[in-house]
């Protein structure tokens, strides 16, 4: 309640309450689409996921989705297989994101100056990322294949080698191959995010700090870096997620191996083999937490603004 | 303007929506358990239903138009990989939803499939003169109900390559595993064949039911009655036939790409002219294999009984049925579908047009009289040591105990662990799993 401003002081708030309403009017009336779309595609799911997790509901015994507590949670964290997914899919996470962000700062820095056949260059870049996993998983299964895969045969044409190499037998290249593919697929929207970072830096900084003597790694150590800072968070938190979250190219290129499994993997043998949906999800929420854990620390350390 | 889309609303609003959200979620799925055995009645003219079948399953257009003409019951087919119907039943029915009013249910599904709340039993679907001509019923039974119908009597028969064991001088397909052996090895060290054997060593299905044969090949049973695993000792056919894979990897046998190869992938090793012999081929395959648009060993190939220790090996069944989802609307329709696929003629137009093997073993009997199945002598011969890998129907825990012994059967071949270390794994997580 406020005090009698006068006559002309009430009719300016009404004015603007009523402006005030109609926006607000405007905006949920824009938001209520998008509002509608998160509720249905990613509350409600989030919603059933996470009560599902709580619940006995596995097929093979009969589970008739009553309350379990904690139970799925202690019966995936006391399973050997989880503990080898997840340090599997740390190894895929440091694979991917290191390959990622070096790969992409190098591609974005050399997409930034202007040449001849940059916009073809870009088409090429954006391919990998427009293709589906599974389909980028059986286009290199057919280039790791034994028999009579691209990889092989090069290296025996090169005479490199005399013997054709199962790839995915040693554990370590195994992780490493699958990571590679991981990165070709997610490379260009790395490199996208770093080439808009590096394209809001002002080019006369450049300029300034030339004029002062400061050589082409200097610029880049003292100048990029820092202004690249919220860029860099932003590509570290995708390039992480969608590493945590890595499962096709893993179950085309080596299915459910014990030592390529990812955590994901595991949610998917959990609750599509097994049919066990209460650990599939308990198990799915832990890979959640683990996600957002690493994504809250990347936009708090490299998020904030430059300096 | 009303006052719901003030400041304060919006908290109101998205309470509510959470709420109804919650409930929504919280609603669940519900199902009905009945234990009776259902009738089925005549189906209505027009009904409409949709079969769920694996994409090698095909049932040509102009069979389901007989159907449709026979029984006014329109047919939507609806064909998908194997591995995905599974994955689709399991969601389906966590949704509360069923994938199609006739579904593929394979022999592997019975113990975690064979549950009223899943699955209509079929006990009255056929007649008891149809279901006694049925091999493989107890393998679709549990709980006293038998919870789906053979359609293609898979089973696994021995196919060599005649070309190649000629060029390596070999003059008749092993009879016993010793003679395997010495023929791989022959046909490796001639040159007639680089890596001879075809083996699915992944971790995959394949892997898990290549290991079954070759343990019954070897004349051995991989679980007692009481489902306790009996491939524990050094001395058991179950350890020995992991122990033979292990070495066909080793000395170069099977490709280095069968330790991520599928099944079918394995197969196109041996269609495409790179291997000479299939242990787990199956019935059907001699038409693929001698189809030159389809092989390029066409006229090259024939059945052999797969090798055991002194003559004939066991092999094992993986018989596909037919279920009728519970939750499927069209019952009738969909049992008066399931007593068509069983009509003799149609089996043997099945036969011909997709390969599948009758399941009714006077079917089996007339097409075999009749040399209208290829090797068919061979066929007959080998269904007669056909032995069940589940006498009493798979158990609920067997698709986590197969997809942990793929895993493991894969890790051994690969050399990450000893044979003796995967077959202990492979004992401990039986052993658990069966106790709950």
């Amino acid at each position: 309640m406020v005090g009698d401003p006068g006559k002309n002081g009430g009719g300016g708030r009404r004015v603007r309450r009523r402006r005030l309403r109609e926006q607000t009017t405007l905006g949920w009336a824009f938001s209520s689409p998008v509002l509608l779309i998160i509720g249905v595609l990613v509350l409600y799911p989030l919603i059933r996921g996470l009560l599902m997790s709580f619940q006995s509901l596995d097929l093979s015994s009969g589970g008739d989705g009553s309350f379990v507590g904690l139970r799925n949670y202690s019966a995936v964290l006391r399973d050997p297989q989880t503990e080898a997914a997840a340090l599997h899919t740390l190894g895929y996470v440091g694979c991917a994101v290191v390959i990622e962000i070096v790969a992409g700062l190098m591609v974005a820095l050399a997409l930034n100056r202007p040449f001849r056949g940059r916009g073809l260059v870009f088409a090429a870049l954006i391919l990998p990322w427009a293709l589906p996993r599974v389909v980028s998983g059986v286009l290199w299964s057919r280039i790791f294949n034994p028999d009579s895969g691209l990889l092989n045969s090069a290296l025996i044409q090169l005479h490199l080698t005399h013997t054709n190499h199962a790839w995915f037998d040693n554990p370590y290249a195994a992780i490493f191959l699958i990571s590679l593919v991981h990165v070709w697929g997610v490379l260009p929207l790395t490199t996208l995010i770093l080439l808009a970072g590096l394209q809001g830096i002002p080019a006369n900084i450049y300029a300034a700090a030339e004029l002062d003597g400061a050589g082409a790694v200097r610029q880049f150590r003292t100048m990029t870096l820092p202004l690249l800072r919220p860029a860099l968070g932003i590509a570290l938190t995708t390039g992480t997620i969608a590493a945590f979250a890595i499962f096709d190219e893993i179950y085309v290129l080596a299915g459910s191996a014990y030592s390529t499994r990812s955590v994901m993997t595991q949610v998917y043998l959990t609750t599509f083999s097994g049919g066990d949906f209460g650990q599939g999800s308990a198990l799915a929420y832990l890979l959640t937490l683990a996600t957002a854990v690493f994504g809250i620390a990347y936009v708090r350390r490299l998020g904030r603004a430059a300096p | 303007m009303s006052k719901s889309l003030t400041k304060r609303n919006p908290l109101t609003v998205a309470a509510v929506a959470a709420t109804a959200l919650l409930a929504a979620a919280c609603g669940g799925t519900s199902t009905t358990a009945s234990t009776a055995a259902p009738t089925f009645g005549a189906p209505a003219k027009g009904e409409q239903i949709t079969v769920v079948l694996p994409s090698y399953a095909k049932i040509p257009a102009d069979m389901l138009t007989q159907f449709e003409q026979q029984s006014g019951v329109k047919v939507t087919l609806s064909l998908d990989s194997w591995d995905n119907i599974r994955t689709r039943i399991v969601t389906a029915n966590a949704a509360g939803q069923a994938i199609g009013d006739v579904t593929e249910f394979d022999w592997s599904w019975t113990g975690q499939f064979g549950s009223p709340t899943l699955y209509t039993p079929l006990d009255n679907a056929i007649s008891p003169a149809m279901t006694a001509d049925l091999q493989n019923t107890k393998t679709f039974s549990k709980g006293g109900h038998m919870m789906a119908v053979c359609y293609s009597n898979d089973a696994r028969i021995g196919m060599y390559n005649k070309t190649k064991f000629a060029a390596a001088g070999i003059t008749a397909p092993p009879a016993t595993f010793d003679e395997l052996t010495a023929d791989l090895a022959k046909l490796k060290v001639s040159g007639a064949s680089v890596n001879p054997l075809t083996l699915t060593a992944s971790a995959t299905e394949g892997a898990t039911t290549e290991w079954y044969l070759l343990s019954m090949m070897m004349g051995g049973n991989l679980f007692d009655a009481a489902l306790r695993p009996q491939f524990s000792d050094p001395a058991s056919a179950g350890y020995k036939a992991l122990a033979f894979e292990v070495e066909a990897m080793r000395k170069g046998w099977a490709s280095p790409s069968a330790t991520t190869a599928n099944d079918q992938e394995a197969d196109a090793l041996f269609l495409g002219g790179r291997s000479a012999v299939q242990l787990a081929g199956h019935p059907g395959e001699s038409q693929t294999a001698n189809d030159p648009t389809q092989s390029k060993v066409a006229g090259q190939t024939a059945y052999f009984l797969e090798p055991g220790t002194a003559g004939p090996g066991k092999t094992f069944g993986l018989p596909e049925g037919l279920g009728i989802p519970a939750r499927s609307t069209h019952k009738a329709a969909a049992a008066a579908f399931i007593r068509w696929i069983l009509q003799p003629e149609v089996q043997a137009e099945l036969l011909s047009k997709v390969g599948l093997l009758p399941c009714r073993a006077s079917a089996v009997h007339a097409l075999v009289a009749g040399g209208k199945i290829a090797g068919g002598p061979v066929i007959e011969q080998q269904l007669a040591h056909l032995t069940p890998l589940f006498p009493n129907g798979a158990p609920t825990w067997y698709a986590k105990f197969s997809t942990d012994a793929s895993a493991l059967i894969n890790s051994a071949a690969k050399g990450e662990m000893t044979v003796a270390q995967a077959i202990a794994k492979m004992s401990d997580r039986a052993r658990q799993l069966g106790n709950g």
